[in-house]
């Protein structure tokens, strides 16, 4: 017991305090509540953990709930962590970008984020 | 579902961590002729048969509710080809099958009951056990938290692969231990005594080191998965994690009394010698075992909780300490100081009194007092309020974009008490009990962002101030929360001047989304690495100005320097209106130009600004004019300097929050 007490002490101070923010998603083209002119191409979602792309999944729809993008999702070959789903022109309104994406640690998470392309003047 | 697939993980990882323990403890005990020793390796090899029927039956339950859990929908559990997909397509899956494999081979090998007469087949055979065990468990960390640690995925499995291999041959050999002990101090097992004892010594000093190894590799696996004080006490990980050191805790504490008390009395020889002790002795391993039950049962529930590093911690305390409580405050810096060397003498006196012999008592006795008092001197001076969201990190990052619909909010709903630019002189705060903060002082370094979000959620009521939750979304709070810290910080900032003052970093430049025409947007973060020079500019004062910097955009671009020009009156046509000459080929902002505006306003007011950004993202030099030609030698110097500094190791801009 005594002989391991010093080990304990180490393992105590080893715990940082610092602490550092870790979102789920963490990057969005196009971001999140964007206006944007030009409707984008394609919706992509970067998170902070290697996905599984059977169990990963988006969907834009527009202001009505209807479904727009071009069903076509997937988790890119090279970076693991990066989902994309391609979208037709699309006219000026809000949408909502919808995710499910299993991470390889076995959990699910669901999440959304919206977007506006704006009228053209 | 959820409690089916907590007890059916609980059962799985109990039998796949017994099975190694219960194999290595035969091992660890070695060959016997003596015949009790054989009926307990026996009855031990056949309660290993029952528990890879466990651990494979357990395993199967867990796949199912994992398919239920992937694919949305209960009824998944049951269908093989949900399952099957699984099984092929996702990590979890893969590690599953190759577990499963392994667990189905050693259950067969329990089975078949080899020949083990020769003492070279029982090394072999029993070892094989042994390794088959370790193998099925093992793999458990590539599809556990580890799994998706990121960077350094490799070394936190291979932490956590110990971690379980580790724990499986000491939690897993306590009962069969327990057994051995038990069945040796009855009169009919005296035979065997010699045997147990020597194996209680073995396991007790294999059991020493594997202490060791699970206290590094599990405090390692807590800064991965934990990270922060605030994620232990406030998130469900965390006090889980918690629970489990208390209940390892009790387990330390019987393993000490074991061995520093009741294996000492097992020593002697004859068959009547150390039979109580050895059934004292077989009581507490019980008990042990029994904690240890407990402590994978808590393992189970982390298995399935999100590690806290990814959870919104909830602080349960009224208070928290902060060095920058001291800011300012000398009299308390001194006690502080005075109180942490006294602690530190407290701590070599402990020290000294766990290595001397002759001196503890008296050695122990001082430590606490001067641990005791050194913590009464030093730490009430570093408390600061705390509240519940004090560790809550923004949900919205630091953009122009939030800081600019921050800014409306302000002036609709703030503008009035806190005073249009925020120095708390509104004419509507004057009744208030407490006149109301003055949003731009310094002292925002002792708040974190979660006191803030506390406040405008729930309002100071001593001090008159409503709380806006019901009001605002959490997300428009974040917004008010992102305008405060740059109006803060651009009040901060008053005295930067158009040269760069060396390893001065501490102004950091909002991040924003942009795009020059029909171009994809950019943002500001994607030029790191590089100086940017971000104009505001307006015309036709500007005119001058900007026709110099086109005009010498050539010694610009050899520099490396990015420019952005931003038109202040965000006007759509700005290209059109800067004319054909000079060229200009740095980018325009056309679209998001509003929102960089609003937002760098609050750092330099005047007609014209132009920032300079250096590599890791910090505003180095702000110059301010009415946008006439000025001799551009000064700011070509600044850059070299920027371009020359070293770049530090220091944390980039976005994890620098307050």
């Amino acid at each position: 017991m005594r002989r391991f007490l010093p080990a304990w002490v180490l393992g105590l101070t080893l715990l940082p305090t610092s602490a550092l923010a870790h979102a789920v998603l963490v990057k969005a083209v196009p971001p999140q509540r964007a206006t944007l002119a030009e409707a984008p191409p394609r919706v992509e979602l970067w998170f902070n953990e290697r996905l599984e792309p059977a169990y990963s999944r988006a969907s834009v729809t527009d202001e009505a709930g209807a479904q727009v993008d071009l069903r076509d999702v997937v988790v890119s070959p090279e970076d693991a962590k990066r989902l994309s789903v391609s979208l037709p022109p699309l006219g000026p309104g809000r949408y909502t970008v919808r995710f499910r994406v299993l991470s390889v640690d076995g959990h699910v998470v669901e999440s959304s984020l919206t977007f506006t392309i704006r009228s053209q003047r | 579902m959820y409690a089916l697939g907590l007890v059916a993980r609980w059962v799985h990882l109990t039998s796949s961590i017994f099975l190694v323990g219960a194999s290595a403890m035969i091992v660890i005990a070695g060959p016997s002729d003596r015949s009790t020793a054989r009926r307990w390796e026996h009855r031990i090899l056949s309660s290993a048969r029952g528990l890879a029927v466990a651990a494979l039956a357990s395993g199967l339950v867990v796949l199912a509710v994992q398919t239920a859990l992937f694919e949305g929908r209960v009824a998944a559990a049951l269908e093989v080809s949900a399952i099957g997909r699984v099984l092929v397509e996702t990590q979890t899956g893969r590690v599953w099958l190759v577990r499963f494999g392994l667990l189905v081979l050693l259950a067969a090998f329990l089975v078949l009951r080899l020949s083990v007469d020769r003492r070279a087949d029982w090394r072999a055979v029993r070892g094989e056990g042994v390794l088959l065990g370790a193998a099925a468990l093992v793999p458990i960390a590539a599809a556990g938290h580890a799994a998706a640690v990121d960077p350094d995925t490799a070394r936190a499995i291979a932490f956590d692969g110990l971690h379980v291999l580790v724990a499986g041959v000491w939690v897993g050999g306590l009962l069969p231990l327990a057994l051995l002990l038990r069945t040796a101090a009855t009169i009919e097992g005296a035979d065997a005594r010699p045997y147990a004892v020597l194996a209680a010594r073995r396991f007790s000093r294999l059991a020493l080191g594997a202490m060791v190894v699970l206290a590094v590799t599990g405090a390692l696996l807590a800064t991965i998965h934990v990270g922060s004080v605030a994620g232990f006490v406030g998130t469900s990980y965390g006090r889980l994690l918690l629970a489990k050191l208390v209940l390892l805790g009790l387990v330390l504490l019987l393993a000490a009394v074991n061995r520093s008390v009741l294996l000492a009395r097992l020593a002697g020889d004859g068959p009547t010698v150390g039979r109580p002790a050895m059934r004292r002795l077989s009581g507490f391993v019980v008990a042990e075992g029994l904690l240890a039950l407990a402590i994978l049962a808590v393992v189970a529930a982390l298995s399935v909780t999100p590690p806290a590093r990814h959870e919104a911690p909830v602080w349960p305390f009224g208070l928290r300490l902060s060095i920058a409580a001291l800011e300012g405050a000398t009299a308390e810096a001194t006690r502080t100081l005075v109180g942490s060397q006294v602690a530190v003498l407290g701590l070599v006196a402990m020290i000294a009194g766990v290595i001397l012999r002759t001196w503890r008592l008296p050695l122990v006795a001082l430590a606490l007092v001067a641990l005791g008092a050194g913590a009464g001197l030093a730490l009430p001076p570093l408390a600061i309020d705390a509240y519940p969201t004090t560790y809550l990190r923004p949900s919205v990052p630091y953009q122009a974009a939030s800081i600019a619909s921050g800014a409306a909010l302000y002036r609709e709903s703030c503008a009035a008490c806190h005073g249009s630019k925020g120095a708390g002189d509104g004419l509507a705060g004057l009744p208030l009990p407490r006149p109301p903060a003055d949003l731009r002082a310094p002292h925002t370094a002792q708040h974190t962002a979660g006191d803030l979000f506390w406040w405008l959620t729930n309002g100071i009521p001593a001090a008159g101030m409503p709380g806006f939750g019901a009001r605002f979304t959490e997300e428009q709070r974040w917004d008010l929360i992102n305008f405060l810290r740059a109006l803060s910080a651009g009040y901060g900032a008053r005295g930067m001047g158009p040269t760069v003052e060396p390893d001065r970093r501490w102004l950091v430049a909002p991040d924003f989304t942009f795009a020059v025409g029909p171009t994809p947007p950019r943002a500001l973060k994607e030029y790191r690495g590089r100086v940017v020079l971000l104009v505001l500019y307006h015309l036709p004062g500007a005119r001058p100005r900007m026709s110099q910097l086109a005009g010498r955009e050539g010694t610009l671009a050899a520099l490396g320097v990015e420019v952005i020009a931003v038109p202040t009156d965000a006007a759509p046509d700005a290209i059109r209106r800067l004319g054909a000459e000079p060229r200009v080929l740095f980018p325009i902002v056309t679209e998001g130009a509003a929102a960089i505006v609003t937002a760098y306003r609050l750092f330099a007011a005047s007609p014209h600004a132009e920032f300079l950004i250096d590599r890791q993202g910090y505003i180095r030099a702000i110059a301010q004019s009415r946008g006439e030609a000025a001799e551009l030698e000064t700011l070509l110097g600044q850059i070299q300097e920027l371009n020359q500094e070293k770049t530090p190791a220091e944390a980039p801009p976005e994890e620098h929050v307050h």
